[in-house]
């Protein structure tokens, strides 16, 4: 794959652990944050992504989330209940670059584009959670775990991309720890509807699959699966194999 | 010397400061002018919109400061992306007028065949040599993160390129004040070459 191409190793944080998922559900420990962000950092990754996925996350802990983010000295995105313009500037003064809106795209799209006039585009990213049931696709919430948008969601992320995101996140929950590789026929379809980076998460098991993404439209590949286990058995290593 | 970072508000000045110590020097905080010393090496980080960084300057009267007290031929700024970019007469990202220490003007890229924003790891081309470039190999990369650039009126104080449909100024200078295009703080091992090179200057 050409250099030009991020590739981005996600982190999923619930509470005070790293875990990765199966399809969002199931978590399990994969270590020490500030561990496994040094790590990362070392091995020189483009970009790291983390989202907070911590049931009922009431508020953040900016004094944790700090200690983590000081382990890197690279770009870094953060999301997870971040519900007003203060957690904004908290998550960018603490050491994020960019701030990931999910949920809050549809409940205070308001925020969104506040953010997006304060701190510029490019420190906004869009993560949109699509799920795939016999060739239909939804919008999924996860924080109430529910299904929105269940027609024409390529025009709804149309939509949400025209708050003016500086990037979108596809994130294929249905893929997620599947190691099915991504959904390149949808990745076909919206990259060529969106005028921002594609980034495309959920399913990424190989080399191949970052390039097959690219080759379908992506800009940059996300993945978590595939950088923390290794084997069959899914021994939990961190790798940084591009 | 001391290194002070200039805090106004949306910036990622913690950032910095982990850079800086980890290269090991220590390294401030400040939010106003009046915290800055006689042997103060400046840093001017930014994120965010121009507009929004001109009305986060005045805030805290660094706009007053920087227009009227710091004297470029004698201090030394290094600045960052947004930083950069308030130093100069105005923004086609906003209203507000710059800081116009540096003549020129900050335009959106354009997009050609590409995706704004310019977003990831790039090399630079060097134009002129510098000691902020010292030990910057052709490989080396930064990591650049921006729709706009800087159109400087004077060109011959570009130190370095990078491309985007055409190519932009990523490194420049007028007297002591450096910019940087890019993210020193966000590009690991390369961007500590370049903030090591601004302590040593």
């Amino acid at each position: 794959m050409k250099n030009y191409h991020r590739v981005i190793p996600t982190l999923l944080l619930q509470d005070r652990d790293f875990v990765k998922t199966i399809k969002f559900s199931n978590p399990r420990y994969l270590g020490d944050p500030i561990n496994i962000m040094r790590i990362f950092n070392d091995k020189f990754v483009d970009e790291l992504c983390i989202l907070n996925i911590t049931n009922n996350l009431k508020k953040n802990n900016f004094d944790f989330l700090k200690d983590i983010f000081s382990e890197c000295l690279l770009p870094l995105s953060y999301g997870g209940n971040i519900g007003s313009i203060e957690d904004v500037r908290k998550i960018f003064k603490i050491g994020a670059d960019k701030i990931i809106f999910s949920s809050n795209l549809y409940q205070k799209p308001e925020l969104v584009k506040e953010t997006i006039k304060e701190v510029g585009s490019q420190g906004v990213v869009g993560c949109v959670n699509v799920i795939e049931n016999a060739n239909n696709y939804s919008i999924y919430l996860s924080g109430t775990k529910e299904l929105i948008h269940t027609n024409n969601i390529q025009d709804k992320i149309k939509e949400l991309v025209d708050f003016g995101l500086g990037e979108l996140i596809i994130n294929f929950v249905s893929r997620d720890g599947m190691k099915s590789g991504y959904d390149y026929n949808f990745i076909k379809k919206i990259s060529t509807k969106i005028g921002i980076p594609l980034i495309v998460l959920g399913g990424a098991n190989s080399k191949d699959d970052f390039n097959k993404a690219i080759n379908s439209g992506a800009n940059a590949v996300a993945a978590s699966s595939y950088f923390v286990f290794m084997g069959n058995r899914d021994a939990v290593m961190l790798s940084y194999n591009k | 010397m001391t290194i002070s970072i200039i805090d106004y508000g949306v910036c990622n000045s913690y950032s910095v400061k982990n850079m800086i110590n980890r290269i090991g020097y220590p390294c401030n905080i400040i939010n106003s002018p009046s915290e800055i010393k006689n042997d103060s090496k400046l840093i001017l980080p930014g994120i965010g919109s121009f507009d929004n960084g001109i009305k986060n300057l005045k805030k805290f009267s660094w706009d007053i400061y920087l227009k009227n007290d710091f004297k470029p031929d004698k201090q030394h700024l290094l600045c960052f992306c947004l930083g950069m970019q308030l130093l100069f007469n105005n923004s086609e990202e906003g209203n507000l007028d710059g800081l116009a220490l540096i003549s020129g003007n900050v335009r959106k890229l354009k997009k050609g065949s590409m995706k704004i924003p310019n977003m990831g790891w790039r090399n630079l081309k060097l134009i002129k040599s510098h000691p902020i470039t010292n030990n910057i190999l052709l490989e080396d990369k930064f990591y650049f993160v921006h729709s706009y650039f800087c159109d400087l009126d004077e060109k011959h104080t570009v130190l370095a390129e990078s491309n985007h449909a055409e190519p932009f100024p990523a490194i420049i200078e007028k007297q002591k004040i450096i910019g940087c295009q890019f993210h020193p703080e966000k590009s690991n091992i390369y961007g500590m070459k370049i903030i090591e090179n601004f302590i040593n200057l």
